[in-house]
C-alpha cells in the first residue's frame, strides 16, 4: 500500500475544501492516474489551470511512478509579489 | 566576488528599515515595495490580502532566480522578503532590493526580479472584502 500527500493551493482549496491530504495508491500508480482519481473526485477541477509538483519538482513527465510518502501538489497561476 | 543574496518570508506585513551607510563597492540601490492596494472589485473594496505558499518550492524557485539574476548583473547584494499571512491595505507586503556599482544595473535587475518573481514564485493571494467575502488574486 503506497500512501501520497495532496496538497492543493490558492484558488484550488476552495474547491477540494482541503489544504493537502493524503491517498492511498496502488503500486504502480502514476501521476496520470492520480490526477484522474482527484479529478474524479473534485470535478470542479477540471476548469482549472494547475501545474503539478512532485517532491518540489514540477512535473514534465505525468508517466512517472509515484512512490510512499511522495509529495504530489497542485498548484493555479501564482499571485505573489 | 562575495554576492549577499537573501530571501525570507515574513509573517504579516513587511518592515522597512534603511541603512544610512552602504558598503564602499556599492554605488547604486534600488528598492521596490509592494503594499495592498484598496481595490475596487464589483464595487467590493480590498481591506487586506492573504498569502500562502509552498515554502520549500518558493524559497527554491527564488534563489534560483535570485542567483541567476545577481550573477547577470553583477550585483553586490539582492534582499528580498515577502509576507505570509494578513497584510492590511496601505501595509507592504513584498520588498526587494539590490545593491550594485552603477545603477543601470541596478534599476535592470530590480525590475527583472520583481517579474520573476511573480510569475515563477508559488505564492498565492486572498483578496479579503469588507463584508468578508475574497477572491483570489490574478497577476498580470
Amino acid at each position: 500500500m503506497t500512501v501520497i500527500t495532496v496538497k492543493y493551493f490558492g484558488r484550488l482549496t476552495d474547491i477540494t475544501g482541503l489544504s493537502e491530504e493524503n491517498i492511498t495508491v496502488g503500486e504502480q500508480s502514476i501521476i496520470e492516474s492520480i490526477e484522474t482519481q482527484i479529478i474524479e473526485k473534485y470535478t470542479d477541477l477540471k476548469n482549472e489551470i494547475y501545474v503539478l509538483f512532485l517532491n518540489r519538482n514540477k512535473v514534465q513527465d505525468k508517466t512517472t511512478r509515484l512512490k510512499q510518502a511522495d509529495e504530489l501538489c497542485l498548484m493555479p497561476p501564482f499571485s505573489g509579489g | 566576488m562575495n554576492i549577499n543574496v537573501d530571501f525570507s518570508f515574513i509573517q504579516g506585513p513587511v518592515h522597512i528599515r534603511t541603512e544610512n551607510e552602504k558598503s564602499p563597492k556599492v554605488g547604486a540601490t534600488a528598492e521596490f515595495y509592494g503594499s495592498i492596494r484598496a481595490d475596487s472589485i464589483d464595487n467590493k473594496v480590498v481591506i487586506a490580502i492573504e498569502f500562502t505558499a509552498h515554502k520549500e518550492i518558493a524559497e527554491e524557485a527564488c534563489y534560483s532566480i535570485m542567483n541567476s539574476i545577481a550573477l547577470k548583473y553583477k550585483l553586490n547584494s539582492i534582499i528580498i522578503k515577502h509576507s505570509l499571512g494578513k497584510v492590511l491595505a496601505g501595509q507592504i507586503c513584498f520588498l526587494v532590493k539590490v545593491e550594485s556599482a552603477h545603477r543601470k544595473a541596478a534599476f535592470a535587475a530590480l525590475e527583472e526580479m520583481v517579474d520573476e518573481f511573480k510569475e515563477k514564485v508559488p505564492v498565492f493571494g486572498k483578496e479579503i472584502f469588507e463584508n468578508g467575502s475574497y477572491t483570489w488574486k490574478q497577476n498580470n
